[in-house]
């Protein structure tokens, strides 16, 4: 396939920061992150991959070099937060994050949204000792909602979902407990590709961790480079609604989100 | 090909070593002679010889007692870890070809000098313990595993394609291809010493086959010939056919997963066991798999690797990891072992043992249980 040598070098910049990013987590947190990053890399990187877009009729896109991203399974994080759990009994507990990012290169410098499609989906598993019914399940997701799907429920462009059943066992035998499961609210978010995402994961599933990484500058300015190509253009769109003037504003952007840099 | 033939290295030539040395012979998979050590006893005589007669193919492979400077009757000054040490200098300038060196040792000796000599670990390609029943028949495989796997290394361009053999690695880690990038000017043993040390010893890309089976929800054992059907009819396209694949049985993992995604149309790691074991009973017809149990205390079936002491399977978030004495990379995954093992000390002979790490967790499980 021809993939523009000026869109290629983009795609192979964002390959090197996802493995600066991944050398981070072998620095900081270990387990296997980097290795399922570098699958992100590999995509990002080979002339012979291009993700398939739908576009706004809902047709699928082939072979479109404009359009670039990555799709990863099964990124693997132990929690850390454990006595927060309930029921109470949980000694181990890990998140799988599944990716699936498409973005339109020409987009991505503008004051637009920055991707075309996002699925950035959070499973939750623990297994409890002290409690005969086993094995424990969570989830959530931040999906992008497509220009082509109609609904008559209200759809953020970028919304987070909770799933209590995320591995998608047999409702029928599923065990939802005394909980509710609705689909509702789809509660307005900020998207993420795979580095703020799993900066979102670590901060409040690893705090620890997330400590000792604010404190490395290389990590820190990833994480800038990415909120600023893709927060900011959520921020100065959502503000845009209503006119301002900047010198006026008092409330502090890093008390609303912690996790800004 | 010829029968491969090692030189058999030790400064003890009694009964123990000369049966040893009849039991490979018996077999007839590989020849082993015994290397006269009395004659070089000198470090440098030593290289010299074993110099000049692989330059003239007198030999194959050596097979080496780590302990040269034990107490037998030709003992020398140095032990098996230094003149290997030369043998892969001079083998690396391209003197001569390489051939693979094997160490092989009683028990005790591994445990009180080659596991606290980490350094060496690197040097050999295969190990084995000095024993009165040696299981030559598997000793013998691998051994004539790394002549071939050797011989071809030394005689092919080495690429990465005499390892991966035409499977998409693009699912892999980047560093695991980048390693033989031509660039970083790697010779023979390199090669040999990733695949043997750091693919077949490891979890991640390759599996034995019981990662297979635990992954599949499989009871190995209790399957029979019915698990060698599906492994070998259903699953052979992931079998590993690269350097030294008839010495070492192992699958690629992503390929595993890909085939069951495309004979069931799901994704392997969300299913439990039973789930897993049904959809290929009915999609391949092999009716007598058997679906994995869970080890005592543990009620997961969503298996993903096995218990090292029982080898049974697993789902590692009830795992502990085991205490390793070298380094993971990265794209390595950690073995693991059940809480049941780790409590009634099963396989601690071999050094089975938890990762200090997981001693809090343990403690924890411990309370729980007596609780109940």
């Amino acid at each position: 396939m021809n993939i523009p040598s000026k869109i290629l070098s983009f795609r192979k910049d964002k390959a090197s920061d996802l493995r600066q990013f991944g050398d981070l987590m072998d620095k900081y947190i270990g387990s296997n992150i980097s290795s399922k990053i570098s699958i992100a890399q590999t995509q990002l990187s080979n002339e012979n991959f291009i993700p398939d877009y739908v576009d706004s009729k809902g047709e699928i896109i082939k072979g479109n070099s404009n359009y670039w991203g990555y799709s990863v399974n099964d990124i693997e994080l132990s929690i850390e937060t454990l006595k927060h759990i309930k029921p109470k009994g949980f000694d181990n507990a890990t998140i799988y994050l599944d990716i699936n990012l498409v973005s339109d290169y020409r987009e991505w410098d503008k004051i637009n949204d920055p991707f075309c499609e996002l699925s950035f989906k959070v499973r939750i598993k623990g297994i409890n000792n002290d409690n005969k019914s086993g094995i424990h399940y969570f989830g959530f997701h931040l999906d992008r909602h497509h220009e082509s799907k109609e609904s008559n429920e209200i759809h953020p462009r970028y919304h987070f979902q909770y799933l209590q059943n995320p591995f998608e066992l047999d409702e029928n035998n599923f065990d939802f407990g005394s909980t509710l499961h609705i689909d509702t609210p789809r509660i307005m978010h900020y998207p993420m590709d795979l580095i703020l995402g799993l900066d979102f994961l670590i901060s409040n599933f690893m705090p620890s961790k997330y400590n000792n990484l604010i404190n490395d500058r290389l990590y820190v300015k990833l994480i800038e480079n990415y909120q600023l190509k893709i927060w900011k253009p959520y921020a100065h769109s959502l503000a845009n609604h209503w006119s301002f003037i900047s010198n006026q504003i008092q409330w502090k952007s890093k008390l609303l989100c912690p996790t800004l840099q | 090909m010829n029968k491969p033939k090692y030189l058999y290295i030790d400064d003890e030539n009694g009964a123990s070593e000369k049966s040893t040395i009849n039991l490979f012979n018996d077999l007839g998979i590989i020849e082993v002679e015994l290397f006269n050590l009395s004659e070089f006893r000198e470090f440098g005589k030593l290289r010299n010889e074993l110099i000049q007669r692989r330059k003239n193919n007198a030999f194959d492979g050596v097979i080496i007692d780590l302990r040269l400077d034990g107490d037998g009757a030709d003992r020398v000054d140095f032990n098996a870890t230094s003149i290997t040490q030369e043998l892969r200098s001079i083998t690396a300038r391209g003197e001569i070809k390489s051939f693979p060196i094997v160490l092989c040792s009683t028990e005790e000796k591994i445990k009180n000098t080659y596991d606290t000599d980490k350094s060496s670990h690197d040097l050999f390609d295969y190990k084995f313990e000095k024993s009165i029943n040696p299981d030559s028949k598997k000793f013998s495989k691998k051994l004539f595993s790394l002549v071939k796997g050797y011989d071809l290394l030394n005689s092919e361009k080495l690429t990465p394609d005499t390892i991966f053999r035409g499977i998409d690695t693009n699912s892999f880690d980047q560093r695991i291809i980048e390693r033989f990038d031509e660039s970083n000017n790697l010779v023979v043993y390199d090669y040999a010493h990733f695949v043997v040390k750091n693919l077949f010893h490891n979890t991640n890309p390759l599996l034995k086959d019981r990662l297979v089976a635990a992954r599949l929800g499989i009871d190995k054992d209790a399957s029979g010939k019915n698990w060698f059907t599906l492994l070998e009819n259903i699953f052979i396209p992931a079998k590993y056919s690269g350097v030294f694949a008839d010495g070492w049985d192992r699958w690629w993992a992503d390929s595993v997963v890909n085939i069951f995604k495309e004979l069931t149309g799901k994704r392997l790691s969300f299913l439990k066991a039973e789930e897993r074991v049904n959809l290929l009973i009915k999609m391949t017809g092999i009716t007598g798999l058997v679906t994995a149990t869970p080890i005592k205390h543990c009620q997961s079936t969503e298996f993903w690797t096995i218990c090292e002491a029982y080898k049974k399977p697993l789902d590692p978030l009830e795992g502990f990891k085991i205490f390793s004495t070298t380094e993971l990379k990265p794209w390595q995954e950690s073995k693991y072992l059940s809480f049941d093992a780790i409590v009634e000390r099963v396989g601690i002979e071999k050094g089975l043992r938890p990762n200090p790490t997981e001693k809090d967790r343990i403690e924890s499980v411990k309370q729980t249980l007596e609780k109940k």
